[in-house]
């Protein structure tokens, strides 16, 4: 049976967590969203636990493909505009 | 933001479902040309399209038949000018004959500006159960639909839900 001490696979920390976040989006946004996540699950930081860093990390997977989601949503809506402000005769 | 009464717009389950599917994202899905072809051919519409409902506005999928430019530069609608956003409530087609003697679609820009008149379309479900999307046919003349066209256009819609799944699978590999 595979042993976790085999692997060499250590156990992700919070700071692994946002380091991870910050390399794609920088350390500000980082820091914001890891922040609001952890609130938004009535945690507090550090998260610790495996468990805990696991629903941290659900719950931004969903704020981000909700925010694609609105974010696609409004620049519809803008770019529907800017079209159609287009045709008005100025 | 939008002047809808339909709260499942921004159910956060179904937007899940749409993002799962990656129906938000702006790319060519050309494996549902063939499925509009039969929405246009057998359904006699000049227009078809495959839409996807997002939170605020609905985008295209696919689509066929001449497209005004603004529209087609857009990629969609705002969300009050989407006809398929009743089928997010009662999750079967749905078709309106004549737009202009309907009080719920006759001051839709679609059809005061753009000229539609009449409308058929299926709900496109995706395997989680959520509505994300229609399979659409529309037309500038009045219509009388029938029982036939709107199980055709349901089948059709299944088959789009089938694509959509197994190209979200193929990304997920």
């Amino acid at each position: 049976m595979a042993r976790i001490e085999n692997y060499g696979h250590d156990m992700p920390t919070e700071q692994d967590a946002v380091k991870a976040l910050a390399d794609l989006i920088g350390p500000q946004m980082a820091e914001g969203l890891w922040g609001l996540a952890v609130q938004a699950l009535g945690m507090r930081r550090p998260v610790t636990s495996p468990a805990d860093l696991r629903r941290v990390a659900e719950h931004v997977m969903e704020v981000g493909e909700l925010s694609r989601v609105a974010g696609r949503s409004l620049k519809v809506r803008i770019i529907t505009y800017e079209a159609l402000a287009r045709t008005v005769p100025s | 933001m939008t002047s809808t009464h339909y709260p499942e717009l921004h159910d956060a389950a179904r937007l899940r479902e749409v993002a799962r599917l990656g129906v938000d994202r702006e790319m060519p899905r050309d494996y549902l040309a063939e499925l509009l072809e039969r929405v246009a051919v057998e359904l006699d519409m000049p227009f078809a399209v495959v839409t996807c409902m997002l939170s605020d506005a609905q985008v295209f999928l696919a689509g066929r038949g001449p497209m005004p430019e603004w529209i087609a530069e857009v990629g969609g609608t705002p969300i009050e000018w989407a006809f398929c956003v009743p089928m997010l409530r009662n999750q079967s087609a749905h078709c309106v004959n004549d737009f202009t003697a309907d009080p719920a679609y006759r001051n839709n820009p679609l059809v005061t500006v753009e000229g539609l008149r009449s409308y058929i379309g299926a709900p496109v479900i995706s395997a989680g159960g959520a509505v994300v999307g229609g399979v659409c046919g529309l037309d500038v003349r009045p219509r009388d639909f029938g029982d036939e066209q709107v199980r055709l256009v349901q089948e059709l819609a299944a088959e789009v839900a089938r694509r959509l799944e197994a190209d979200a699978a193929s990304f997920a590999d």
